[in-house]
């Protein structure tokens, strides 16, 4: 059966550059290893309430069957309700008449009644094996092992997502200031002045018209804030793609209607070179102490928003390699329009090295975050939290074990991004 | 070469009012009312306070002095509903409540006649009822009136309103006659007032914009000004000058950072050239393992699992855990001092350089790797010159640039590991002292180590840049622009 594999690829030689950059990718042994342990830690990650709680994950009580974890599941979402009398009930405590215990029996916030204040893993712990705190507790009792499991799920979804916001970010700018350089966006003298005096008028109805309705949706919740500002974002554009249309009417006018290059590249190019020049952890200081509530998705805006120029500066320069390959005039020759050329023909091409940048900023966004925890811990199930206990040494294995799962993850999307760059641009393989 | 340069230091200009304009944006937004924290205030009851008067002249003074009375930028963009005289309500949380309410009422003169009588309600309910029992009512009534000094939100007032009306209203019993009628008749007209404004509210003027031109005597104005003279103003936490609070806290970032460069340099310049001379070789996969490791290893775990082994008792106590120097040390003799210094700093200097030596060999290799290839190494081996002098004298000497160059790059994260690892190791630096500001919410000071941290880095790039050109004169800017 392998071998019959084998010979099929053989005979079907790979034939685009994408198949070639799989194929490569598929022996790299180690870029292979890194994915496998990955999806290991995805899988810890989105089974961490069955992997690490203090409920029983399948319980009979009283005659009854429970699923402890899923109900809480459907409870969080409002699906189905525990009963008064159940929400509050130690399953510990209680005889049950069968039970099915996740491996670790501690929740990330639940304190060990029965210890008071930190134990290393080889102090003696006085329990059967099941009950066993594997890799200690922490300074205020709670399972080590069971908040590390828990923090795995915090810090991919916050590198994920971060990463998310920056390649957002940076893609549109990057092929924007790529495609356009400095040279092939002409713009009308009138529509020029017109934009240039456009964007405080935008701001103004965008934001400053619309200030107390941001304000009651902040009162509100999060999410109607995400909502509001996405609504006057798309408000700015608009006013500025509106006055940018309406000066187009005056093309035919002698001095205003010339069209002159409006150096894109060099604008955008400025602004990611300043963002780059901040030091990434002191912005996320600074904004830290500016902010009144923190939560995981100020963080993961915050992260995103620092590190979009590393993909932009890949994007752009991809960009501006594509923008002068034959297809790509082909393209504008038949007049297709540029947003067209762009999302449809250059930037599937320009996707892959992207994605090598995506994986190492991942690797750094977790780093940022565990760092930002590390520093001001709110009591939050994370490794940075768990490593700052260690300060003003507590205890060698609050230092040892939450480091080292932030090391193996930060190296394994390290490895990742290598074995990407390698498929897919081997002659950067210095 | 000169106009790469001149270009260079022109582009570097709009960069730089960018970060002070960001920063300018950070103050805005920095949480509470700067005056206020300036004055060491706690209590706000000051409608009602005996020394009110007192109180809202020293006020007046420091946001003055504070440079907070005048108009934010060079110009301002804001719905007509609200008036240009707004900014002349000296007590922020008062001039953001009646900015709020004019925004979203609109028609301004009913609204300021509205705030306006809150004062004469507060001059009726100026004496301490004799009457211990009527104390309770006279209270709240009291403080209902801070209250609504302070809010915008219709709904809000609309409340406050009904229930202080209410309470005056009945006294202790229901059958009770009204005990401040005076009060209560003020409170009624206040009420009348609101509904007055809120009848004639005028919504749509929000959507008319309403520009005003204020010229340079305007808030970012003195803010670039004193930025670019890195006068950072007095931090109202600590009384102190805020640059010369950094000024104190900087010897021991610079001493880290110095000690930490040179040993990067030292140890990285001679393994990168050696794996790049025995490229492939056993020794070129185990340095780059080694160092790829390195390079992955969280800069705070390492620190704190030195301390945690190295610097604990319970383990191997060989060094010191935190701090620069033994307590009373001062009084030793110079030497001594020095070697207890060196050894308290082992472990951090460990902390501060594996990372950025992982960093530096890897581009010492690769820069290597490309001299050996070129022509003139071959020329040099050709003369029979020895492989190491080739390495050492011709490869590496032309390789030196980029290698040099790239420590602008290793500003800003050195910047931000002195942030981590002096709170760690507890080195009385610049980083630890930022720490500080945070925990004490001093938000002026660290916004200013923000925009001078900035500053920095993007002196220390365009410095780079600039060296870049006047050593590599192929350099142009296009060129590298482009690629």
């Amino acid at each position: 059966m392998k071998q019959k594999k084998a010979h099929n690829s053989r005979r079907k030689a790979p034939q685009s550059a994408r198949q070639m950059a799989m194929r490569r990718f598929r022996q790299n042994k180690t870029a292979r290893f890194a994915i496998w342990l990955i999806s290991i830690l995805v899988t810890v990650a989105v089974f961490a309430d069955f992997l690490a709680n203090e409920k029983p994950i399948y319980a009979v009580y009283q005659g009854k069957t429970y699923f402890p974890v899923i109900k809480d599941y459907l409870h969080d979402l409002g699906i189905s309700k525990w009963d008064g009398k159940m929400i509050r009930l130690n399953w510990k405590k209680t005889e049950l008449e069968a039970a099915v215990w996740p491996p670790v029996r501690y929740g990330k916030n639940e304190a060990d009644p029965e210890f008071i204040g930190r134990k290393s893993p080889f102090d003696d712990q006085g329990k059967s094996w099941k009950e066993w705190h594997y890799l200690g507790t922490t300074n205020e009792s709670k399972d080590v092992l069971s908040v590390m499991i828990h923090g795995t799920r915090v810090s991919l979804t916050i590198g994920i997502l971060a990463m998310g916001v920056a390649g957002f970010i940076g893609i549109l700018l990057g092929s924007i200031a790529g495609y356009y350089g400095d040279d092939r966006m002409r713009i009308s003298r009138i529509q020029m002045l017109l934009l240039f005096i456009g964007i405080p008028f935008a701001w103004f109805y965008a934001f400053q018209a619309r200030s107390i309705t941001l304000k009651d949706a902040a009162e509100f919740s999060a999410y109607s804030v995400m909502g509001q500002l996405l609504l006057s974002l798309i408000m700015f554009v608009g006013i500025l793609v509106a006055l940018y249309q309406f000066g187009r009417l005056f093309r035919k006018i002698p001095f205003l209607g010339t069209k002159r290059p409006l150096p894109l590249d060099l604008i955008i190019s400025r602004l990611a070179e300043l963002v780059s020049a901040l030091p990434a952890i002191l912005v996320l200081v600074t904004l830290f102490a500016l902010m009144d509530e923190r939560s995981n998705m100020m963080i993961f805006i915050a992260i995103g928003f620092i590190s979009w120029p590393g993909i932009y500066r890949f994007t752009r320069g991809e960009m501006l390699r594509i923008r002068n390959l034959e297809y790509i005039k082909a393209a504008q020759s038949l007049g297709l329009p540029d947003s067209r050329i762009m999302i449809r023909h250059a930037l599937p091409n320009a996707m892959s090295p992207i994605l090598t940048v995506f994986a190492f900023g991942i690797a750094s966004s977790i780093l940022a975050e565990s760092a930002l925890s590390f520093l001001f811990p709110q009591d939050a199930a994370t490794w940075g939290e768990l490593l700052s206990g260690a300060l003003g040494n507590k205890g060698w294995w609050l230092a040892v074990f939450p480091g080292f799962a932030i090391f193996v993850t930060v190296t394994l999307f390290n490895l990742l991004g290598e074995g990407l760059r390698d498929a897919i641009d081997p002659r950067m393989k210095v | 070469m000169w106009r790469y340069i001149l270009k260079r230091i022109l582009l570097f200009i709009p960069t730089l009012i960018g970060i002070i304009l960001l920063s300018f944006i950070l103050t805005l937004n920095a949480p509470g009312d700067r005056v206020k924290d300036c004055l060491g205030e706690v209590s706000d009851n000051w409608l009602i306070d005996e020394n009110a008067a007192i109180k809202r002249q020293n006020y007046i003074r420091k946001r003055k002095e504070l440079n907070l009375d005048l108009p934010i930028f060079y110009f301002s963009i804001t719905p007509s509903s609200v008036p240009d005289t707004l900014n002349r309500i000296p007590v922020q949380e008062e001039r953001l409540a009646q900015e709020e309410l004019a925004k979203r009422l609109g028609n301004w003169p009913y609204i300021s006649d509205y705030y306006q009588y809150i004062d004469e309600v507060a001059h009726e309910l100026q004496e301490k009822p004799k009457n211990d029992t009527l104390f309770e009512i006279w209270l709240s009534a009291r403080e209902v009136l801070t209250r609504l000094k302070k809010s915008g939100n219709p709904k809000d007032i609309r409340q406050s309103l009904e229930y202080v009306i209410g309470n005056l209203q009945q006294g202790l019993k229901p059958e009770d006659p009204a005990p401040f009628p005076r009060a209560l008749a003020a409170y009624e007209e206040l009420e009348r007032k609101f509904a007055n404004a809120e009848a004639n509210s005028k919504p749509s003027e929000g959507w008319i914009p309403r520009i005003r031109f204020h010229g340079f005597a305007n808030q970012f104005h003195r803010w670039m000004i004193n930025m670019v003279r890195l006068d950072f103003g007095t931090s109202c936490k600590t009384g102190r000058s805020i640059r010369s609070d950094i000024l104190a806290h900087l010897p021991w970032t610079l001493v880290m950072s110095f000690i930490s460069i040179f040993f990067a340099y030292g140890i990285s310049i001679p393994l990168g050239i050696k794996a790049a001379r025995k490229r492939g070789s056993r020794f070129d996969k185990i340095t780059e393992l080694t160092v790829f490791i390195l390079f992955s290893l969280p800069r705070f775990w390492v620190a704190l699992v030195l301390i945690s082994f190295l610097g604990n008792d319970e383990f191997l106590g060989w060094f010191p855990s935190n701090g620069v120097q033994t307590t009373g040390s001062d009084s030793w003799p110079f030497f001594d001092r020095l070697a207890d210094w060196a050894w308290h700093l082992v472990l951090p200097t460990i902390a501060y350089t594996y990372a950025s030596f992982a960093f530096i060999s890897r581009q010492v290799r690769g820069a290597t790797i490309e001299a050996l290839s070129q022509d003139y190494t071959r020329t040099a081996r050709a003369k029979g010159l020895s492989e190491k002098v080739v390495a050492w004298k011709h490869a590496f000497r032309n390789s030196l640039i980029p290698i040099v160059t790239i420590f602008a790059g290793l500003l800003p994260s050195l910047i931000g590991g002195s942030i981590i690892l002096e709170r760690i190791f507890a080195i009385p630096g610049l980083g630890k002292r930022v720490f500080d500001y945070i925990r004490t919410d001093d938000f002026y000071s660290v916004i200013a180590f923000f925009t001078l941290s900035s500053i920095l880095v993007l002196a220390g790039i365009l410095l780079s840049d600039i060296l870049y050109a006047v050593v590599d004169p192929r350099i142009s800017f296009s060129g590298r622009n482009k690629k």
